[in-house]
This record gives structure tokens, sequence and C-alpha cells, in this order.
């Protein structure tokens, strides 16, 4: 009979390559022992480069257009208002844990983004900071959530009141939240059988986007010698002991994986999206606000209207096409032409001082071999995601240095990071062209299971 | 019409098939669907009394079953099929055909003796060219859990595939959606 291997999957939501491979890694004995005794190196992300639908891309190896989600939110039709969240429901492909469970592998599953509702598995899972609140059932199967209560008292899904300017409470609050993780973690790695378990702590996305002007001196918000200059590599620091004391407590034959969704870089500030549509004569509105407001559809004139768009972190532009959405103006003719258009007008926008801004703009069906629900019409990495995109409207000019969601310093970057120790396997070897659709194909591969015909990556060459 | 759909429940005879198809069938019968059972220890020697018992002869075996349940899955019914089909190929070959497949598969251990009501002679053909599939839809072990446990978490994949009705109101409510949207607009990842 073939052996039952073992695999430990530790994610950490936005961990940089560059930070803990070339910066820091001196500084993380748990992270370089691990690197020293496995493969490693970039881990490249989905197109968006986002927590949704990164982590479900990464656990599936589908892509973001097979899967149906394009971020947290997605157009529910071509209406103008209906919007669907991502959660565990809309999920219709088999995740890692599904397949193990199908194959008689006991799993446990903490902190994973997207587990809510809660579907059954074989073993146990604790849902993610997608979740309502500790009320819910958050838990599989219900009971966990007494024993996590035993273990830690109050369970935190995620910070409260995360844009705060109190950054001495939203610190408390992450350790809070990453020591609390990982002590489940530890309790449930001696006290279920397992045979496959994977955590998600999201604390290193927290850190980086409260804290990133005062570790980046390129940040134009830097200030040397602060007194948090230090505060994201002592939080790296922190979650390198953590990681310590799980490693501790596995089996020199278990495989150990450290990976994340996507990776950080500063962020010079944000493009004001619609307010640029305005300027182009591409988005008309009844009212122009006189003072930063949220773009609101109610405001906008569809007939004359030819696109709108989302912010957060990447940019969503979406096209009012005749026949698709109820004041569509786009002949559907003209539907590329327009397209093309919008595009050159988008790569072509330079910075505030006037140099290229290097903005890169993708078509679904360019980059997602089938695009399910409804996708934006453009996906757009405003200055390759070192610019955030705004939604909001009544700015004088198109660019900000005032996020109008809070404070946050920091943006995505597209490459993740992953370092795989797999006993017998390849020692301290940095690889290149991995991708986040390989991690369950590997995990799949390690523990001597086939990896099914539609996966979207490859089994990582470890030996 | 709604399509319906077919569940396959594979394992080596005596491993409990024909237990756990009645059972699905009585508790899916209560979610308002019309199921039809076809089992290996009525449909053996009525749709395979002229054939043996090599890999050909399970494929044409099979292929009649499958006929069935697709007919069945036209009218809108559910057809809980116990049959060890006990090819890999042969499984994904019923899986390509019938579209809605639900398979099961009933772990035994190697050398565990048969269930009370096996047909010895069927067992001691089919437990040695048994493949186990990979990734079935549900895998029972019933050294791990319960017959009713194992309904229990097939008739969830069930209502989670959207196959059957859930059977109350599901946890996730409009309030839910409302938390959720305050904490990703608190963290910035929507506006």
């Amino acid at each position: 009979m073939t052996r039952r291997e073992k695999v430990m999957v530790i994610g950490l939501d936005c961990a940089d390559p560059v930070l803990v491979f070339d910066k820091w890694l001196d500084r993380l004995p748990n992270f370089r022992r691990l690197v020293e005794n496995g493969a490693y190196g970039n881990l490249e992300s989905t197109i968006p480069a986002i927590t949704v639908p990164a982590w479900m891309a990464m656990m599936s190896s589908k892509n973001p257009g097979k899967l149906g989600f394009y971020g947290f939110r997605n157009r529910a039709n071509h209406t103008y208002d209906e919007m669907d969240y991502a959660n565990s429901r809309k999920m219709r492909e088999p995740v890692v844990w599904d397949l193990l469970g199908r194959a008689g592998r006991k799993v446990a599953v903490i902190g994973v983004p997207q587990t809510y509702p809660v579907k059954p598995v074989n073993g146990i899972l604790v849902s993610s900071f997608l979740t309502p609140d500790i009320q819910s059932k958050y838990t599989h199967p219900d009971s966990l959530k007494e024993e996590i209560a035993e273990v830690v008292d109050e369970y935190i899904l995620d910070i409260r009141n995360f844009r705060t300017d109190d950054k001495d409470y939203l610190l408390e609050q992450v350790y809070e939240m990453t020591e609390k993780r990982f002590k489940v973690v530890r309790h449930f790695v001696q006290e279920k059988p397992w045979d496959f378990f994977m955590m998600v702590e999201m604390g290193i996305d927290r850190i980086h986007h409260g804290f990133w002007r005062y570790h980046d001196e390129e940040h134009r918000l830097y200030e040397p010698g602060h007194k948090y200059e230090n505060a994201i590599l002592e939080y790296y620091e922190y979650i390198d002991r953590e990681i310590g004391t799980v490693l501790d407590l596995l089996d020199d034959d278990v495989t150990v994986m450290v990976v994340s969704d996507h990776g950080i870089q500063t962020m010079m500030g944000g493009i004001c999206v619609n307010q640029w549509l305005i300027n182009e004569g591409l988005l008309k509105v009844r009212e122009m606000p006189t003072e930063v407001t949220k773009f609101s559809n109610d405001n906008v004139i569809w007939e004359e209207t030819t696109a709108w768009a989302s912010g957060g972190y990447y940019g969503r532009l979406f096209l009012n096409v005749k026949d698709r959405e109820p004041n569509g103006v786009i002949e559907p003719s003209k539907y590329e032409e327009t397209r093309e258009d919008i595009i050159n007008r988008l790569e072509s926008m330079k910075d505030d001082e006037g140099k290229p801004l290097g903005t890169r703009v993708f078509k679904p069906e360019e980059i997602y071999p089938v695009v399910k629900g409804v996708a934006p019409d453009l996906i757009i990495y405003f200055g390759n995601l070192f610019w955030r995109s705004v939604g909001s409207i009544g700015y004088d000019s198109i660019y900000t240095f005032e996020n109008d969601t809070g404070p946050d310093d920091a943006n995505h970057a597209q490459n993740g990071m992953f370092i795989i120790s797999r006993p017998g396997g390849k020692k301290n070897e940095r690889l290149e062209g991995v991708t986040l659709y390989d991690i369950t194909p590997t995990i799949l591969d390690t523990m001597n299971l086939p990896v099914p015909g539609d996966m979207e990556g490859s089994v990582i060459d470890l030996d | 019409m709604e399509q319906g759909f077919t569940i396959w429940i594979t394992g080596i005879p005596g491993a409990g098939k024909a237990a756990m198809a009645a059972i699905l069938k009585e508790l899916i019968s209560a979610r308002g669907k019309n199921v039809l059972i076809l089992s290996d220890e009525e449909t053996a020697e009525l749709f395979g009394g002229d054939l043996g018992s090599d890999e050909e002869s399970w494929a044409i075996y099979s292929a009649r079953l499958v006929y069935i349940g697709k007919k069945v899955a036209e009218t809108g019914g559910v057809t809980v099929v116990a049959s060890a089909a006990p090819f890999r190929e042969l499984r994904d070959d019923i899986r390509a055909e019938l579209g809605g497949y639900f398979e099961i598969y009933i772990h035994t251990e190697p050398g565990e003796a048969p269930g009370v009501t096996a047909d010895i002679a069927l067992y001691e053909t089919v437990k040695d060219i048994f493949e186990e599939p990979y990734y079935p839809e549900h895998r029972f072990d019933p050294s791990d859990s319960t017959l009713k446990e194992a309904v229990d978490l097939v008739l969830a994949r069930l209502e989670d595939m959207e196959l059957i009705d859930p059977a109350g109101e599901r946890d996730y409510s409009d309030e839910d959606e409302q938390k959720i949207e305050e904490r990703l607009r608190g963290l910035g990842y929507i506006e």
C-alpha cells in the first residue's frame, strides 16, 4: 500500500518574496530553515492579484474566469446595480481539501478565504475573515466552535476598525489575532487526525497596508526614525517564531509549504478612475459633487455614458453596451473598437509629474480560457499596481494621495512567495516560473494522488 | 422539466451499497423527487445474465443501467445505482455519459469479510479486480463514520450542488452579507 504522506500548508496572505528572501531571511530563522531544506521563490498570482480570487484559484488550480470570481464583489448580471459577493456557495470547482477528503484523507483547514458558509469536509474546517461574526456557524463540525472558545476564548476573524489612525490599537489587534490563530492551529495539529493541514493568516496583509509608510524609504509619507519604522519587520519576526512553534510539533516526514496569494509594494497614490472617465467624456453624471463623493449609479445619465468603473487595489471598467445593459449606448458592433480606444487612453496615461504611468489593461477573454459569470470588460492595473483605483468622484484632479476608504499605504504586487520543504526533495534551490496554480497539483502529487486533467497548474519539480 | 441525476454507489459486493441506496431513496424522495433503485442484487441476472465477468461484459451491463439512469433523469427523477462497476475507466465513461452523476464509494479494507447479504460468487469475482476511485463525490468509510453520518453528508453535498432543494433555511442571510460587506469596506477591498 502506498504510504500516506502528510502535508502542512502555512498560508500567509500578502507575504512578500522580496522581504522574506532578499531582505530579511537572516532575521527569520524558521523561514531560513525551510528555505535551506526546500525549494522556494516567487509565486505568480492571479490577475487580479487579490485575496479573492487568488486563494480559491490556488486551492483549485483554476483561473478566475473558470471560477467566475473577479474580486470580492462581482456583477450578478448586466444590470447596473445587482452585485454578488464571492462566497463558498458560489465556488463550483473542487478545492484541494475536497479532493483529498474524497480520496479518504483527513483534512484540517483554518482561515482560508471564501470558506463561508461552511461546507462539510472530511475532518475539520474553520472559516475565514469573510464570515459575518463568530456567532455564525463558522466551523465544521459545528461543535468545533466550543473547542476553539476553550483554547482562545474569543476567536478573532479579523481586525475591527482596520482603517483607524490609531496605529497602536491596530498593532495590538494584529498581534492578538495572529496569536490566537496560531494557538488554535497548534491545538488542532496535536488534537485532530490529519493528513493535510492548511492555515491562512491575514495579519501580514493587514500590517503591510497599515504600516508601509513607516517601513518604505521610498514612500512619500516616510519619516526616518519613526517609532513604527520596524513594525513590519518585527511582525515578520513574530510570525517566524509562531511558524517555528508549529514546525516543532511536526514529524520529520511532513512536507511543509509556506505560500502567499500575492505580494506587496508601495502605493504611489490613487487614480480617480470615474473622475477620469468623466473628464474623457465617457461618463456623464447628473450632478458633479463639489466634494469627494462615493460614486453612485443613481447619479449617472446612462443614456450618455459609455463606461463606468469600480475602485479597489485594481480597477474594473464596465462598458455600457446596447441590448446588454438596460440603457446601453455602445452598438455591439462597436464594442471592440470602443474597448480598444479606452485601452489606448488608459495605457497612455501619465502620472502626476507627467511621466508614463505604466498602466496595464487586460481583456478577460485574453487572460482566462473561460470567462464565467459577468466579468469586467477591462481589468486595470494602474501604474502596474503602484497606484490604486479610486471610484469616488468630485476630485479636482485624477490623482489623489488621500485614500477614499481611509489610511492605506501599500498596494498588491503580482508575485507572492512559496517555500516547499519536502523530505528528500530539493534543498536551498530558488525556482523560477512557479505560479499559484501549481500548488494544488504539487500537494496531490506529494500525497500520491493523481492530478485531475482540468487543473491549470503543474506539479513543481521538487526532486 | 428539471433534469434529474444519477447516484452511483460503487464498492465491492457486500460493502453495503444496497443498504445505502435504500436510505438515500427514502431521504431524497422526502425532498420531492421520484427515486428508482437499480441494485446488482436485482439487476445482475436481468441485465447481465447473458454476460460474463470480463471488462467488456461489465461495460455492457453498466451501459444498460446508464441507459435507464438517463431516461429517468430526463423525467426529472433520480436513479440510485448500487453496482460495483469495478474499473476506473469504466466509471469515467459512465460519468461522461450520464452528465448528472454523483459517485459514492464505500470503502472496505482488502481481505475484509463481505456483508451477510453479499453474493459470494460475485464477491469472489470482483474483489481482486476492483479499482478504488480516486475522487468519488463521496467516500464512505464504515470504519470511520456511521451510515447516517455518511448519508447526511451526501445530502449536504447534493444540496450544495443544487441537485436537491435544501431541507430548511440556509445559513446565509442578507444580514450576514451586510456584515461581510461592511468588513470588506473597512478593509479597503471595496468602496
